[in-house]
C-alpha cells in the first residue's frame, strides 16, 4: 500500500498548531486573574469591602501564626543570651563561672527580665506624661515588602485601638495606626516612604513636614533662611491631631539645598528592627 | 494530600515573611521572599497559571492582614510575581538553578515594582529614594539565592507522593 508521506498530508500542519483545551484553559484562567487582580487594585476600597466577610478569620490566623512565630522566636533569643551571657561570664572569673554554669540559666532569664523590666519603666514614664488614654501592645511582624515600613502589633479594635491613631516608645515617637482588625493592627512607621506628619525643630522653632523615605525621615518645605543644623532635635508639632505635640522624632543629620528649598535629613530616635513594645496614644479620650 | 502540604508550607512561608524574624541588617533590614520563591516553585513545576493563582492567593492574604488600600497592588504583584518571570524560562535556561535564580530575582523585582508603581499611580508614596531601590534589589537577590533550594525542596515533595 501506498502511503503519502507524512508532511504532504492535508491539515496536518493546521492540525499541529491547535491549542491544546488545557493551555486554552490555563490562558483563561490567567486572563480572568489578571483582570480580577488588576481591577483590585484599581479598586482597593471595594476589595476590602468585598474580602470583608473572610478578613477576621484570615486575621485571626495570621495574628495566631505570628503570634507562635513571635513565642519561638522569643525562645531562641533568650536562648542566644543565654548561650552569650554564660560566655561572657565564663572569661571573667573562674570561681563565678562555676556558680553561673549551675545556675546559667537562672541568670540570664533574670537578666532577660531585668531589661524587660527597663523597658516596659521607661514607657510607663512615658505614659505618665501623656494626658490621652493609652494602650500598650507588642510587636509581632512586619511588613514584607521592601518598599513599606510596617509593624504589626498584638493589640486590635476589641482593645480600643483604632485607626490614625498615633504610636510612640519611650525613645519617641513610632508612626500611626494604618489599620485594625478585631486583635491585631497595622502600624506605619514614620519612615514609611506613605508616612507624612508635621514637626519642628525644637531649638528654633521652624516648622516642616516630616516625609518618610523608605529607611529614613527627612524634614521638607523649610526656606533658604530658616535656622536648621545638624544635630537639632526635631518635635512632633501636634498639627493635624494624629500625634501630641513635643514627642521626639529624631536628629538632623544633614542639610540638602536645592535652591530655594532646604530639607534635613532626619535619622530617627527609634531603631524599629529593635524595639519590641510600643504604646498606641487615643487622643481626646481620657487616661485609662 | 500533597497539595495540603504545600498549602500549609506555603502559608508557613508567608507568616515567616510577614513576621520579619529572618531580617539582615542592611538598608534597614532585607530579607528573602519565603513565599515568592515558593510561587516560583509552582510556576516552575506547574505553568504560569499555577504560579499566577498562588501568587494571587498570597498577595490577597498579605493585602487582608495590612487591610489598607495596598491589599489590591499587593494581589497584582504576587499574581504578576508567579505568572509572568516563568515565561522568560527558556531564555535563562543554561542549567536548572540558573532558571531558577533568575526568576526568583524577576518575581520579588516585579512584586515590589508592581507594589511602588500602584501606590504612586495613586500618588501615596513620597517618592522613590535610592534607599528602597537597594532594598528591591537586596530581597531579590536573597530570594534568588534561597530559590534553587526552595524548588529543589518542593519537586522532591511531588516525586515522594
Amino acid at each position: 500500500m501506498f502511503e503519502p508521506p507524512k508532511k504532504l498530508v492535508p491539515g496536518r500542519r493546521k492540525a499541529r498548531r491547535r491549542v491544546s483545551p488545557r493551555t486554552a484553559w490555563n490562558a483563561a484562567g490567567l486572563l480572568i486573574l489578571g483582570v480580577l487582580a488588576a481591577g483590585m487594585a484599581a479598586f482597593p476600597g471595594v476589595t476590602l469591602s468585598v474580602f470583608s466577610p473572610i478578613r477576621g478569620v484570615v486575621g485571626f490566623v495570621w495574628r495566631t501564626g505570628l503570634s507562635g512565630v513571635d513565642a519561638v522566636h522569643g525562645a531562641g533569643q533568650g536562648g542566644i543570651r543565654m548561650l552569650e551571657s554564660s560566655t561572657r561570664l565564663a572569661r571573667e572569673k573562674a570561681e563565678l563561672q562555676k556558680k553561673l554554669d549551675t545556675a546559667g540559666g537562672e541568670g540570664a532569664m533574670r537578666e532577660e527580665e531585668i531589661r524587660e523590666l527597663v523597658r516596659l519603666r521607661r514607657l510607663l514614664n512615658l505614659r505618665e506624661t501623656i494626658s490621652d488614654r493609652v494602650v500598650t501592645a507588642r510587636i509581632i511582624g512586619g511588613d514584607p515588602s521592601a518598599l513599606f515600613s510596617t509593624l504589626i502589633l498584638d493589640r486590635g479594635g476589641e482593645d480600643g485601638v483604632r485607626e490614625g491613631q498615633p504610636v510612640a516608645s519611650s525613645a519617641g515617637a513610632v508612626g500611626r495606626i494604618l489599620s485594625v482588625g478585631p486583635d491585631y493592627a497595622v502600624a506605619m512607621w514614620l519612615c514609611d516612604p506613605r508616612s507624612r506628619i508635621a514637626a519642628y525643630v525644637q531649638r528654633t522653632r521652624v516648622l516642616g513636614v516630616l516625609s518618610g523615605t523608605g529607611a529614613g525621615c527627612e524634614l521638607r518645605y523649610l526656606s533658604a533662611g530658616d535656622d536648621v543644623q545638624v544635630g537639632d532635635r526635631i518635635l512632633t508639632a501636634g498639627r493635624g491631631s494624629i500625634f501630641p505635640k513635643g514627642i521626639l522624632v529624631g536628629t538632623v543629620t544633614e542639610l540638602r539645598k536645592d535652591g530655594l528649598s532646604v530639607s534635613a535629613v532626619v535619622a530617627p530616635s527609634v531603631n524599629v528592627r529593635k524595639l519590641e513594645e510600643v504604646l498606641v496614644i487615643s487622643r481626646g479620650s481620657p487616661l485609662r | 494530600m500533597i497539595f495540603l502540604a504545600q498549602a500549609g508550607l506555603f502559608a508557613l512561608a508567608l507568616i515567616i515573611d510577614a513576621s520579619r524574624i529572618i531580617d539582615l541588617p542592611v538598608f534597614g533590614g532585607v530579607h528573602p521572599l519565603l513565599f515568592s520563591a515558593i510561587v516560583v516553585s509552582f510556576a516552575v513545576s506547574s505553568g504560569a497559571f499555577t504560579g499566577g493563582l498562588w501568587g494571587f492567593i498570597g498577595g490577597l492574604s498579605l493585602g487582608l492582614l495590612a487591610g489598607t488600600p495596598q491589599a489590591g497592588a499587593l494581589t497584582l504583584g504576587g499574581f504578576l510575581s508567579g505568572s509572568v518571570p516563568v515565561l522568560l524560562r527558556p531564555l535563562v535556561f543554561w542549567r536548572k538553578w540558573t532558571s531558577q535564580v533568575v526568576l526568583g530575582f524577576a518575581s520579588v523585582l516585579l512584586f515590589n515594582i508592581t507594589i511602588y508603581a500602584v501606590s504612586a499611580i495613586r500618588g501615596e508614596t513620597n517618592g522613590f529614594t535610592w534607599i528602597a531601590g537597594f532594598r528591591m534589589a537586596s530581597d531579590a537577590l536573597l530570594t534568588a539565592l534561597v530559590c534553587p533550594l526552595v524548588c529543589a525542596g518542593m519537586s522532591r515533595m511531588e516525586r515522594r507522593h
